[in-house]
């Protein structure tokens, strides 16, 4: 977001995405969670890794390494729910900090070898859920 | 009315997914506290029991009765037949009948659109009518009834009715069938034309309708709403729309399948049947390069469940939950066609809560929603009419799947109506609409015995009476005890009239000839078809012995 230099700095929530620390703006984080059990939704995008249950609302998780083009992960650390355009979306993270009272956000912005990347949600999410020519495997 | 108050319904959808959480919560209490006299196992049994009324009533502040649908058609019947020049009077029925909010919204343009053609096409001008001997006014009617777990509503018009020999010029001059299927085409398949695009029979186009769009837009808005459409009509006497709907949008039965490893469910209202193809790989065959299924000679495109969707994800991958051979065959219908699904397993039905799925994730195609299972997972909705289009069925040819890939020998795929009865063995049975006459009632002691036959007095003449096979035998009068009546169902048989005596009438649904030979599951249960001029020979010929 280009107004990102008018904002306080505990207007992030931060976390971890292989060895990048990233952030995105305060009023579009949701809330964070511990992973939850995806359903897998075939020929989807390949960041779309599934849909989950939140509180009987039913939301898509995003792949934050496959969206950045990083390898799998082992396990998720966590989910970072946004709100998008279209309603929530959960950003699967490696390891998620609270925005609050974390040493290692303070950190990032002490030391300037150590950068956060603020991610822009709205294009994040078109590429996201941008869909390659329609293919079915079908055919 | 100063008591009502106006409630968003994104709002009630949310109460709606909070107690859908709170039944996940309570069963998972359920399932870890045993139900014993505790004090915490009734403090369970209360939540439990408030949970489910809550449900309810959540549910039934969505309705809305059918009068909040129908309010402006008055003016619009006025202005259009003002426009028209013709003469029309409205009738409605059913003012109270409750339907689904969401309902009432995607309702308004089919029915819009079915009232314009009824007032512009249907009805004649008062001249023409008057020539016709019939009065000057037409009559359009609007009939609103619950039935069978689903709204009913008609739309009729006491006009001209459809011709099929325009119907049938308009689809042989677009190609839309060829001369050698058109052979084969009944009265009620040239009907399903005027339900596609840019199909208009109407002689002149008018700015009120007549540009061939409307009745395709009507299906289509229908059919999202998981309803059905179909026309009937009568020459000179006028055309009826029956639209069937659910009764809510937001809980619907469906039937869980599994592929690897995960869930997917299809609504109940289009599956016909479930067919097991174990061992015999060479039930699905191949023709014209697609797989195909032979029942009972009538060759159904095959859809496979696992080519369909992809291989499995990596993550499912030797877990032991990768796509097996399909097992089962879903008969599954979409806008008149019918075709095959094959699955790896089917699990159970159960009742679902439809969830919207984002526009992006429903481009693929194939989904229509998603709902949350018992367990609290996600489970994908797989929409039909996709699943059609992939099997090969072009929804702009309706009559190409039913007619072009039959098998040597052609199976009507007729729609008729079925009589559900219950017969005194208590077993479901049903019989075709068309061969009942009519249903009477009898006390148990109008029953008598005429020779050696149980018969009844009706119109004067002796009606033996019959029983369907496995019932009790009719051999005394105390076999009808009870302080009830009986309906016998009224047939002829050779000419002659006769009685089928059963236990109670229950329905009439819709259901494709030849879909299911003698035994059919309607409503989830097992049926006998009964012919019913070949059924109560047995009965009668023992009665006579």
């Amino acid at each position: 977001m280009t107004g990102a230099a008018l904002v306080t700095p505990s207007s992030w929530c931060t976390f971890v995405v292989g060895d990048g620390l990233y952030g995105i703006e305060l009023p579009r984080v949701q809330e964070v969670l511990r992973p939850l059990p995806l359903t897998r939704v075939p020929l989807a995008p390949p960041a779309v890794v599934g849909l989950l249950n939140l509180r009987g609302q039913i939301v898509p998780a995003v792949d934050l390494r496959t969206l950045l083009r990083l390898p799998p992960r082992d396990a998720a650390g966590g989910m970072v729910v946004v709100r998008g355009p279209e309603g929530p979306v959960a950003l699967v993270v490696d390891l998620d900090r609270e925005p609050a009272n974390d040493p290692l956000f303070a950190q990032a912005l002490a030391l300037p070898e150590r950068l956060l990347v603020v991610l822009d949600l709205d294009p994040l999410l078109d590429a996201a859920f941008a869909r390659p020519a329609p293919r079915f495997p079908g055919d | 009315q100063q008591h009502h108050v106006r409630v968003d319904v994104r709002r009630l959808d949310q109460i709606m997914d909070l107690v859908g959480e709170l039944v996940l919560a309570r069963n998972q209490l359920q399932r870890t506290i045993a139900p014993a006299a505790s004090p915490l196992g009734a403090a369970v049994q209360r939540v439990d029991h408030v949970t489910t009324r809550l449900q309810d009533e959540v549910m039934r502040a969505r309705m809305q009765p059918v009068s909040a649908l129908w309010a402006r058609l008055p003016r619009l019947v006025r202005d259009v037949a003002h426009a028209c020049g013709k003469s029309v009077r409205l009738e409605m029925e059913g003012n109270a009948t409750e339907l689904d909010r969401t309902l009432v919204e995607a309702l308004k343009d089919p029915l819009t659109h079915l009232v314009r053609n009824a007032i512009d096409h249907g009805i004649e001008t008062p001249s023409a009518r008057e020539a016709a001997g019939k009065p000057r006014e037409g009559a359009l009617r609007l009939r609103a009834f619950q039935e069978g777990g689903g709204v009913h509503l008609l739309v009729s018009d006491d006009g001209g009715g459809m011709s099929f020999e325009r119907i049938r010029e308009q689809a042989l001059a677009r190609g839309l069938a060829d001369a050698a299927r058109a052979e084969r085409l009944g009265e009620k398949d040239w009907l399903q034309f005027v339900f596609l695009a840019g199909f208009s029979t109407a002689s002149r186009v008018t700015s009120i309708s007549g540009r061939g769009v409307g009745l395709d837009a009507a299906r289509a808005a229908i059919e999202d709403a998981g309803g059905t459409i179909e026309v009937t009509t009568v020459a000179g006497a006028g055309t009826t729309f029956h639209i069937r709907l659910p009764l809510t949008l937001a809980i619907i039965p469906a039937l869980t399948l599994e592929h690897a490893g995960e869930c997917y469910v299809i609504p109940q209202a289009h599956l016909l049947e479930l067919v097991r193809c174990t061992g015999e790989a060479a039930a699905i065959e191949m023709a014209h390069d697609r797989p195909m299924f032979r029942l009972r000679g009538e060759l159904l495109p095959v859809v496979h469940m696992g080519r369909l969707l992809g291989p499995a994800a990596p993550v499912h991958a030797g877990s032991g939950t990768e796509a097996g051979p399909p097992r089962h065959l879903l008969v599954l219908t979409a806008e008149g066609h019918r075709f095959g699904l094959a699955v790896e397993r089917v699990r159970d039905t159960e009742e679902i809560v439809v969830k919207p799925l984002r526009q992006r994730l429903r481009e693929g195609g194939l989904f229509a929603g998603a709902t949350v299972r018992g367990d609290g997972r996600v489970a994908l909705i797989l929409d039909v009419l996709a699943l059609a289009a992939r099997a090969g069925l072009d929804s702009s040819a309706p009559a190409r799947a039913a007619g072009a890939e039959r098998a040597a020998e052609p199976v009507a795929a007729d729609r008729v109506s079925l009589l559900l009865v219950r017969a005194r063995s208590g077993v479901p049975v049903a019989v075709r609409v068309s061969e009942v006459d009519r249903i009477v009632e009898f006390e148990p002691d109008a029953f008598e015995r005429f020779g050696d036959r149980p018969a009844v007095r009706l119109d004067g003449e002796v009606l033996p009476v019959t029983s369907l096979a496995g019932d009790p035998v009719l051999s005394s009068r105390d076999a009808l005890a009870g302080d009830r009546t009986w309906p016998v169902i009224v047939h002829a048989r050779r000419g002659q009239r006769m009685g089928l005596l059963v236990d109670a009438v229950e329905d009439i649904v819709e259901w494709l000839e030849g879909a299911g030979g003698d035994r059919i599951v309607v409503r989830d249960r097992v049926t006998d078809l009964v012919t019913l001029s070949e059924a109560a020979e047995s009965d009668a010929a023992g009665a006579e012995v």
